[in-house]
């Protein structure tokens, strides 16, 4: 009986190696298979899946591994663990300077968002800046619309690049005491779905039915505002690779910024070219 | 004869596991130790960096860069900054900066010897930005000057009330020690007094069969991963909370402390119930033979007999709510702020682990390493704190 195992196992092995050996020369030199690891903002990976996906259609041999742990950690790691990195804000001083070839894939809106309950449609940039601010509190000292009560001020995390760009553009320079803080577009979704009381900001690409959207100075949050500049509230994506890269991920890249790259970003979010 | 070599090979084999797994522990202290320890005993650079976008040659303390790198490193000792270099049809920029090394405020530290033609800006803490427009639209021309930070004092990060990584660079854990403790403290009182009693009710009054039924659900609701609790604390508790204190927002100490103390339940309840049961039966019987009610046994012998077990569900308890991480994250509102009220947004040493490390970078980065660091020491004293009070116990 062992023997007989041994010999199913040897024979198992045996073909399997044939089976292999015969599948790669059929695939031939140049389509060796290779994995392109790619990481940093938690932004820019719903865009990124859809790259992957549609890229596995067009070179098959190549896999794109894509880890979501932050702008910051994508900026550090590019050319090193990654070799693309994403990034959903500019490069802070300190992080430039390290030879990185920079490139925007795609601009995203920071869509301002409250409870679909909540009667305010519009606020102006001074307005959401007194309310991260501090100097405004109470929905009756921004609304006019009749809606009184304490403003319950969501945020995201310090470091996120959805925050550092949100800040940046309403000139927000410290966060009021006291403000909620949450690590993703999705608690901060369910966070304001179920508080009438509630204003946060998330990227305009993960905007849905369950919140609402308010208009920033009078514009209204959508792509065709943002691309004709007059909704304000708008970064980035910003893919980083080393000069160094290998062949596969600079192709990858190219096709990113190219034509069939583009028609995926403009499903939810503004192309560049 | 076989048999000896087996022996052996197993010894063998059982000290190669103990040492890889205690090298392994020690080599995970040393690396969080090694990074915590950083930003105290040395700044983050030896010198001044510059960091230059869209100039093609530019002249730095009399050294000319035709092909300018990213990034220029002056001599640690540099006194002086002067900058040159082409603009326009004829012109040169020119910026003169005098280095005043001693002088503690970064802001201050930079002498510009004459008004310089660039815009001055300050976008965040040791870091100024000299700008001046683009040849090219959106090509502005920008030249960060980035000094090194001193090494942070240690106890401005132990007792400092403002945490502020990204633009000031000013990291007090203070409120986070303070939060951590606090929704603990409160998970223990609200949870281990509800555990106890339904360990007791379950090894002394409920019937065999029911018992069964209820232990292992209990043991069902240990298994179940934090981030689900953390949720069902999203939907259920804090609008509550919100609801009935009449607030802003339910994402308080309070929601904390609640989720912590059904979190911490399972885990008192089955290690306390289980030592209960160990309990002599002989030590009841004379109890009940000597005329003391049910419910007096219980209370007096069982509990009593059982503190041991007790103790330690209460330790590990303890543990699981200092070190539970998502559930707070969703619940608490990661206010870092000092509260003073149990509705007020808080926010935990792990939960600032778990939610600026992949955000993080530089000082920032190996600051959370030094939370981790203080959260290690935190659990340390608590645990021999428990150790102590248990063998003080143990004379009686």
């Amino acid at each position: 009986m062992k023997r007989f195992l041994v010999a199913a196992f040897v024979g198992a092995f045996a073909l399997s190696s044939v089976f292999a050996g015969g599948s790669g020369e059929a695939a031939g030199a140049q389509n060796t298979p290779y994995t392109i690891e790619v990481g940093g903002s938690t932004s820019v990976t719903p865009l990124m899946e859809k790259f992957a996906e549609a890229y596995a259609k067009v070179r098959p041999h190549v896999k794109v591994n894509i880890n979501p742990t932050g702008s910051g950690d994508g900026i550090k790691n590019a050319g090193t663990l990654y070799q693309i990195g994403m990034s959903s804000r500019e490069l802070t001083p300190a992080e430039q300077g390290q030879g990185f070839r920079v490139e925007t894939v795609a601009i995203d809106g920071i869509a301002v968002i409250v409870n679909s309950a909540n009667p305010v449609g519009s606020l102006s940039v001074e307005q959401i800046r007194d309310i991260y601010t501090g100097a405004a509190g109470d929905w009756g000292q921004v609304s006019g619309s009749g809606k009184s009560g304490k403003i319950a001020v969501v945020s995201r995390e310090a470091g996120s690049g959805t925050r550092g760009a949100f800040e940046e553009l309403a000139g927000i320079k410290k966060l009021v005491a006291g403000a909620n803080e949450s690590t993703s577009t999705g608690a901060i979704k369910a966070g304001i779905a179920q508080n009438a009381d509630a204003i946060g900001y998330i990227s305009l690409g993960s905007l849905d039915a369950s919140v609402k959207a308010l208009a920033v100075g009078g514009v209204a949050a959508s792509s065709a505002n943002v691309v004709n500049g007059s909704y304000k509230l708008a970064r980035p994506f910003i893919l980083l690779s080393k000069a160094d890269a290998h062949a596969e991920s600079k192709a990858f890249l190219e096709w990113m910024l190219g034509p069939e790259g583009q028609a995926i970003v403009k499903t939810s979010w503004i192309p560049v070219k | 004869m076989n048999r000896k070599y087996a022996d052996r090979f197993f010894q063998y084999f059982f000290r190669m596991v103990s040492l890889v797994s205690v090298l392994a522990l020690g080599a995970i202290l040393i690396f969080v130790f090694a990074q915590g320890l950083m930003p105290f005993v040395g700044a983050t650079a030896p010198g001044i960096r510059l960091v230059v976008q869209n100039i093609g040659e530019l002249a730095v303390n009399g050294r000319v860069y035709r092909n300018v790198p990213d990034s220029i490193s002056l001599e640690e000792d540099a006194r002086f900054i002067s900058l040159r270099f082409p603009s326009g049809d004829a012109g040169e920029e020119v910026v003169d900066i005098e280095v005043n090394a001693d002088e503690r405020d970064a802001r201050k530290r930079l002498v510009f010897a004459r008004n310089p033609s660039a815009k001055v800006s300050y976008p965040e803490a040791y870091v100024v930005t000299l700008g001046w427009p683009g040849l090219m639209a959106g090509r502005d021309r920008k030249i960060h000057i980035i000094l090194p930070e001193p090494p942070y004092s240690p106890v401005e990060f132990i007792g400092g009330m403002q945490w502020q990584p990204v633009r000031d660079k000013v990291f007090g854990v203070f409120p986070m020690i303070a939060g951590t403790v606090l929704a603990s403290l409160g998970a223990i009182f609200l949870g281990v007094p509800v555990a106890l009693l339904c360990a007791l009710f379950m090894a002394e009054f409920l019937a065999d069969r029911p018992a069964a039924f209820a232990r292992g659900a209990i043991e069902l609701l240990a298994g179940i991963p934090s981030v689900v609790y953390g949720f069902f604390g999203l939907m259920v508790i804090v609008p509550a909370v919100k609801n009935v204190f009449g607030i802003a927002a339910g994402n308080t100490l309070l929601s904390a402390v609640v989720v912590l103390a059904l979190m911490i339940l399972p885990t008192v309840i089955t290690i306390a119930e289980s030592s209960m049961r160990a309990v002599s039966l002989s030590l009841k019987e004379a109890s009940l033979s000597l005329g003391a009610s049910k419910m007096q046994t219980a209370w007096h012998i069982t509990l009593f007999h059982a503190h041991s077990g007790v103790i330690a569900g209460i330790i590990l308890g303890i543990s699981r709510a200092v070190g539970e991480t998502m559930a707070v994250i969703l619940v608490a509102g990661n206010s870092p702020q000092l509260v003073f009220s149990p509705l007020e947004s808080v926010r935990t040493l792990t939960a600032t682990i778990a939610m600026e490390m992949g955000y993080a970078s530089g000082r920032h980065s190996e600051m959370l390493f030094s939370i981790g660091v203080v959260l290690f020491i935190m659990i340390l004293a608590l645990n021999s704190l428990i150790l102590r009070l248990r063998r003080g116990m143990d004379v009686v």
